[in-house]
This record gives structure tokens, sequence and C-alpha cells, in this order.
């Protein structure tokens, strides 16, 4: 087996960093790029007047990103660079930490190394190959994205916001991704991260379940947490009669941090399947998830009693560009154990209709109008543990792009 | 252990060079800033350091051509021992003359090159030598060295990956 590693390690190795065909040599080039967006909101949510307090429906926000792109390529064809994200992304802090939603992290950042036979390799934050870079079948590019768009933003209360999953659908784990050439019309890819943590730190400040190396504790502090998430895929792309199709077959995998004194959680197991088909201005995808998970891609807790039954996911979109304009509309359908202490099945859904117009190339209107619904009949008498709810968001906005 | 060979013959195809390289643009981005189509600057983000060679700018650099400016200096060096015939810089043709050495003037030779792209590629050209030789008072074609074409094309991209690497380096 040794004897393999090590000839596997070396045709890696020669294919990346061997010889190759004469390239143009590129010296590295560094640029900035950005995103801003400003919505007007008008939302109209269940569970938002109580008693105690009411909320209102309009209100305005804005969103921004900054991204440093670095790229060059060396004599011997292989391209190097590294994308470094950096984000507004505190947008549901609690109300106390007001001033925490204009804080800024990082999103994606990763280095990659590219090779014409070898393909490329990604070190670093990252959606993976199944919920990144192979990602096929979610229609998303008109309005502010429809319900992968902007309207949760205005959601109030994670129980009033549908859960699901598109690409992007888990936080960007650190990890290392593999993606193939092209080999006549596919591309494939794999990717590996030892848990769910991201960023800087692989130590922490005390023992515990906070720590991204956390492995498993007694049951009163047991966290059912992701570990070794993989993902593999093979996608496809080609064209036939001027329609471009592309394909997708992925599978997200994981494993659970354990419960030694008790019933440890379940780790992922979700296969992914897309297809999404171009031609004449008009783009339509669907996609297919099914497997041991809960909505959104949670991990399923075990336990006597408990709804542990699997999730499984639609999503279809279709859009439609002629000059400026594009319109377009999607839907998520999701069924899951949701509430696991409510033996009912859990029904997530929403659609969207939207378009957005280009003033300038990288200046756009958008008009996006998006309802969903959260179902889960309650188990009890008193209706405490179930959960019906619906949210209705109209977004107009703008948003630039340089 | 069969996961691990399949993985080997994995990297091996890989490895022979027969897939298209998949460039960064084709892979989903999930970011809020790639779903908004164009951008302000005409190009991807705001350039900061370096030099752009993916624009028009960098096309500007071909200095109207319609091949790569490397490729055509470097077959219209490497073939500046013979005398030129014709050269058309947008269809990346090269014909010269006749030329018979000194040392030799009982053959003589002529060579037509091919430039085949915008790419600086080691395939982008084709060079194709022509041999006579004097018999009797008149010219007779005569084969040329196997190896003969292929040097020619070697040199050619050497000088052009000479070119590069001094203008790269700006």
């Amino acid at each position: 087996m040794r004897k393999i590693l090590l000839a596997t390690t070396a045709v890696a190795a020669a294919a990346v960093f061997g010889a190759a065909p004469l390239a143009a040599q590129e010296a590295p080039t560094v640029r900035v790029g950005g995103y801003f967006r400003f919505n007007y909101a008008f939302t109209d949510q269940d569970g938002v007047s109580t008693p105690a307090a009411n909320l209102g429906k309009s209100d305005f926000a804005s969103d921004m990103e900054i991204h440093v792109i670095v790229q060059g390529k060396a004599a011997n064809g292989v391209s190097y660079g590294a994308t470094i994200e950096v984000q507004d992304d505190f947008n549901r802090q609690a109300t106390p930490g007001v001033s925490s939603k204009n804080q800024l992290d990082t999103d994606e950042m990763y280095v990659w190394v590219s090779s014409p036979q070898a393909g490329q390799l990604r070190f670093g934050d990252e959606d993976g190959v199944v919920l990144g870079a192979l990602a096929t079948g979610w229609i998303t590019s008109f309005g502010t994205g429809g319900i992968d768009g902007d309207w949760l933003d205005n959601v109030v209360g994670g129980n009033n916001r549908p859960s699901y999953f598109v690409g992007g659908g888990l936080n960007d784990s650190t990890k290392i991704i593999y993606t193939s050439p092209q080999f006549f019309g596919f591309d494939f890819g794999a990717s590996f991260g030892f848990n769910d943590g991201e960023g800087e730190d692989s130590g922490c400040e005390a023992v515990g379940a906070n720590c991204d190396r956390y492995d498993s504790s007694i049951a009163s502090a047991y966290t059912l947490r992701r570990k070794n998430e993989v993902q593999a895929a093979v996608r496809y792309r080609g064209s036939f009669g001027g329609v471009g199709i592309a394909g997708l077959a992925g599978y997200i995998g994981s494993g659970a941090t354990k419960n030694t004194t008790g019933l440890s959680g379940e780790g992922l197991s979700v296969g992914v399947f897309g297809l999404q088909a171009t031609a004449y201005g008009f783009t339509a995808g669907a996609n297919y998830a099914f497997g041991r998970s809960n909505a959104g891609l949670g991990l399923l807790a075990q336990g006597p009693g408990l709804d542990d039954r699997d999730m499984r996911q639609w999503v279809a979109g279709v859009a439609y560009t002629i000059s400026n304009l594009t319109v377009g509309a999607n839907f998520f359908d999701v069924r899951s154990a949701g509430n696991q202490n409510n033996p009912n099945k859990r029904k997530d859904q929403a659609w969207s209709v939207g378009a957005n117009y280009n003033l300038a190339p990288g200046l756009a209107l958008v008009a996006e109008y998006t309802q969903g619904t959260k179902e889960e009949n309650a188990s009890n008498a008193a209706r405490t543990n179930g959960v019906d709810t619906e949210a209705k968001v109209f977004i107009l906005g703008t948003r630039i792009a340089f | 252990m069969r996961k691990l060979l399949a993985f080997g013959l994995i990297l091996t195809v890989t490895a022979c060079g027969y897939g298209r390289e998949v460039k960064n643009d084709e892979y989903y981005d999930d970011s809020k800033r790639a779903r908004v189509q164009g951008r302000l600057t005409g190009s991807d983000g705001i350039l900061i350091f370096g030099t752009d060679r993916s624009s028009q700018q960098a096309d500007s650099q071909e200095g109207g051509l319609g091949v790569n400016a490397y490729l055509w200096r470097a077959t219209l060096d490497t073939l500046s021992f013979l005398p030129l015939s014709s050269a058309d810089p947008f269809g990346g043709v090269i014909i010269t003359d006749w030329y018979s050495p000194a040392a030799t003037p009982t053959e003589r030779f002529r060579a037509t090159a091919y430039i085949l792209g915008r790419q600086l590629r080691s395939d982008g050209v084709r060079v194709s030598v022509f041999r006579q030789e004097l018999h009797n008072g008149g010219w007779v074609d005569a084969p040329v060295a196997p190896t003969t074409n292929t040097d020619m094309e070697n040199q050619i991209l050497a000088r052009a990956r000479e070119l590069r690497s001094q203008t790269a380096a700006r």
C-alpha cells in the first residue's frame, strides 16, 4: 500500500509541477473588486406582533463585499492565485449588538494552484465541490437571487425562516478541494475538511464543544457538529443543437462528534443531483437532494422517540434574459424531520419571482417578491412544539459591482 | 487498496494531459458580487498591482496583429537570415525567398511559417523548410533533414519565450 501511495503522490506531483508545454508566463496581478447593495424591503410575516412588542413592515438595508483577487502564471503553465472575500456579515446579531451589524468578517478565502494537465487544488475556507465549484441546477440569476436572495435577511426569528440549502449551503469550513480538467465534457472533484470550523484558529481558549477540533464529550456537554466532511461530484457540460446542458451528481458526507455517555448524532449522507439547460436567453434548472440530514443540511440527533427521518429537497427555477433585463422565478420544497422532538414531518417551502435591469455593466435595479412557509403540526394538545408560519417579502433595490 | 488504485488511475489519466483546463470563471461562485452582471470597471476588479493581460489593454499590446505578437516577432527574428518574400501579420503567414549559403552555393533554401493563433502555445507555429540542389545548371527539389522543421519551430518557441519573459518582468 505504501508503494501505491508513493506512486500516487509521485504522479500527482509530476502532473502538477512537472514539465509542461510552453505557456505564456504572467507576472502576478492584484485586483480589488467590490459589491454594494441597497434594498427597500416590505416584510409581512407571522409572529412579529406580540403582547410585548410589535414590528413595522418597511425598512432600508445595505450590504457590501470587498474581494481581493491575486492571479499569476508561471512559465511552465501552472497558474496560481488567491482570493480573499471580506463582507458585512453580522446582520442577525441580537438587538443589543446593533453596532455589530456593521462588523466585517471574511467569507471565502483560499489559495489555488492549477495545471492544465492535472487540474486545480484549492486550500482554504470554501464551499467544496457539490455546494461550490461544480454546483449545478440552482437558478439564482434574477432579482436578488429569489429564494436564495436577500429576502431572509428581513425575516425575524429562525423559527420563521424556512430551512433549505443551495450552493454555499454549508459554512465555508477550512478544507482542501481538488477539481479535475474537463474530459469529453466531464470534470470531477472532491473536497475534504476535518471539521466544520473555519478561519484562522485551530486552537481555542478552553477545551470544549466550541473548539474546531472538538471530538467528543459527555452527554451534558455534548454538541452535535460535523467532522471529516467529504464532498465528491462529477459534472457534465455540453451543447446539443444550440442548447447548453449541465448536469451534476454529487455526494455530501460527514461524520459527527461523539457523545461518550449517550447516543451520538449522525453525520451527513446526502446525494445531490442537478440539471440545467440554457438556450435562446432562457436558463432552466432543477436540483434534487435526499439522504440522512435534517433540513438545510442540519445534523440529526439520535435518541429514543426522536424523529430522524431522511430529508428530501427539490429546488427548481427558470430565468430569461433579453437585452439588459433578466426575469425569473424559483422555488424550493423541503421535507424533513424538522423539530426532532415532534414526530410530524416538517415542510419548508418558498417561491419567488423577480427581475433585474442593468442600467450599466455592474449597476442594476432589482425587484423581487418572495413568499415562504414553514409547517410542522404540533404533536401535543397545547400546540407548543409545532410551527405554522409564513413570511412575505417584497424588495426593491439597487446594486453595484466592480 | 482498490480505492487507492482507482485514485491513482484517475490521477494518471489526468496527468496524461488529454483534458482541458477549467478556468475559475467556470466554477460556481456564491458571492453576491457574482450575481451582478458586468463590472463597472469593465474588468474583474480594479488593478492594484501588476500588468493587465486579460483585457483590451492586453490585446492592444499585440499591436494590431491577428496572431500572437511574441510568436510573430520570434519567427521574424529566427528567419531573418533568409530574404523575406512576404509577411501577412493578420493571417500569420511568413514566406521567404530562396537563399543560398555562401559555403554551399549548390543548394538553396526557403521557408514558410504559419502562426496559428493568438495564444503563445507550443503548437502555435508551423514551419516548412524547402531545399533545392543545383544539377546541370538547374535547381532540383531535394529532401530536407526530418528534424529541420521541428528544430526551426523549437528555435522560434525559445525566442518567443525569451521575448515573453522580458515583457513579463516589466
